[in-house]
């Protein structure tokens, strides 16, 4: 099968917590020094693939379209912590 | 907790089987297959994305507790502020009413002897066994309560999980409705404590902070560093290793203090030193590997809503006193009170 997503991982930021191998141990791996690292990007569907990046403690996962490059995960969040600031 | 378990006589194996039975079904005791079948039940629920999604009811919170303090001038920290958002919080997530949650949080600080090691308990067992059981009978009828009449909370996603495919038994459940409720609130409390007091205690960080709010995601991280509540944690040797020139046995025990790989010279430049925007800070406050604390993202969340309300509400904020006391523990750090005042 062929991978319609191209699977980043942030070796910094990844804890070893396995979620991603919990959820799609066809794809994710960890390697000798408890690191995730992607095994097979094709190994399961794309929903899976984003449920497990979306688990992910410390979304170290980006998640890519093959064909355009767009980040499909991690999208935009609010996450920006300068909001409070910004309003009165 | 097999730990437990190896650690008492027969006769108070007996004496403390509930304990034990529950706290063997605490996933952040457990060892895969159940650690993982039962962390994965929740962990979308604690994830970075979902913690985001309570980022705005966190600071709803926030800025109600402060409210209602605002025009006193003066607070106890711990007790008008800390020991109420986390525990909201949580409660909230899972069902549990949040005007119940003096009564958890008593349960819950007996439940904690046992973990925190309160030196000056001897009857720390005992204490904390009738506070896991006073909780369990507290949430028992709300677990029923929701297997007939299931929400969008988290008590119900349990429910749901262990009918749908008996991935749960109801004791499981039950137990990991304990965990998350006892381990939801606790350490959260006291780094938002520890927290005030760094920030208070480098009026530079502090001014930094007011000025440029962006700096709050780096202030969670440092306080965490410098002072995450969580000193150690416990482990079992399964296998013998040498580690750091070191043999460690199968069989024995062994304490990880987090808080002196927190300041490691060797990872950390000036590890002593409080800085709200040190980077990178790679610090070990919520552990490391498959037991890294499940509810890190949402406390951080409650960190930076908190020192971002903080910093913008009550001008002129300091402390009160430099007279800190602290729970006399092995494991955590825990001040019982830090008194502020501010110009109202």
């Amino acid at each position: 099968m062929r991978a319609l997503v191209v699977i980043e991982i942030d070796r910094d930021a990844c804890v070893g917590s396995s979620v991603c191998v919990a959820l799609a141990g066809e794809v994710f791996r960890l390697d000798s020094t408890g690191v995730s690292a992607v095994k097979n990007p094709a190994g399961a569907s794309v929903a899976d693939i984003l449920e497990a990046a979306e688990g992910c403690p410390t979304m170290a996962i980006t998640v890519r379209n093959v064909e355009t490059g767009g980040v499909v995960f991690p999208r935009e969040l609010g996450t920006g912590n300068g909001e409070r600031g910004a309003s009165p | 907790m097999a730990t437990l378990s190896a650690e008492l006589l027969p006769a108070d194996r007996d004496r403390f089987s509930m304990l034990i039975r529950y706290l063997a079904k605490w996933f952040v005791f457990a060892d895969p297959p159940y650690h993982t079948r039962a962390r994965m039940l929740v962990n979308k629920a604690f994830s970075p994305t979902s913690a985001e999604r309570l980022r705005p009811r966190t600071r709803a919170i926030v800025d109600d507790l402060l409210a209602e303090v605002r025009a006193r001038g003066s607070m106890d920290f711990v007790g008008a502020f800390a020991q109420h958002l986390p525990v909201m919080v949580i409660a909230e997530s899972m069902g549990v009413p949040v005007e119940h949650r003096m009564m958890i949080k008593e349960w819950s600080e007996e439940i904690s002897g046992l973990f925190f090691i309160k030196a000056n308990e001897p009857d720390r067992r005992e204490r904390s066994q009738k506070g896991l059981a006073q909780l369990v009978d507290y949430l028992a009828p709300l677990v029923r309560e929701r297997r007939a009449h299931p929400t969008d909370d988290l008590i119900s996603a349990l429910v749901l999980a262990e009918e749908r495919g008996d991935l749960l038994s109801e004791e499981e459940v039950l137990a990991t409705c304990t965990l998350l409720l006892f381990a939801g609130h606790e350490s959260t409390t006291f780094t938002l404590v520890n927290g005030l007091l760094a920030l208070l205690r480098h009026p530079d960080q502090w001014n930094r902070l007011r000025s440029d709010p962006a700096l709050a995601k780096g202030a969670a991280e440092e306080i965490l560093r410098y002072d995450g509540t969580v000193k150690a944690t416990f482990r079992s040797i399964k296998e013998t290793v040498v580690m750091g020139g070191k043999t460690l046995e199968s069989g024995q025990r062994a304490l990880l203090v987090l808080a002196s790989a927190n300041r490691d010279p060797a990872k950390f430049t000036d590890p002593d030193r409080f800085d709200i925007s040190r980077s990178p800070n790679p610090h070990l406050a919520f552990g490391n590997g498959i037991h890294i604390c499940l509810g890190a993202p949402l406390a951080r969340v409650e960190l930076q809503e908190t020192f971002l309300a903080l910093a913008s509400t009550l001008p002129g904020l300091r402390l009160a006193t430099d007279d800190i006391e602290y729970q006399i523990t092995i494991v955590n750090r825990a001040a019982t009170a830090l008194p502020v005042e501010w110009q109202p």
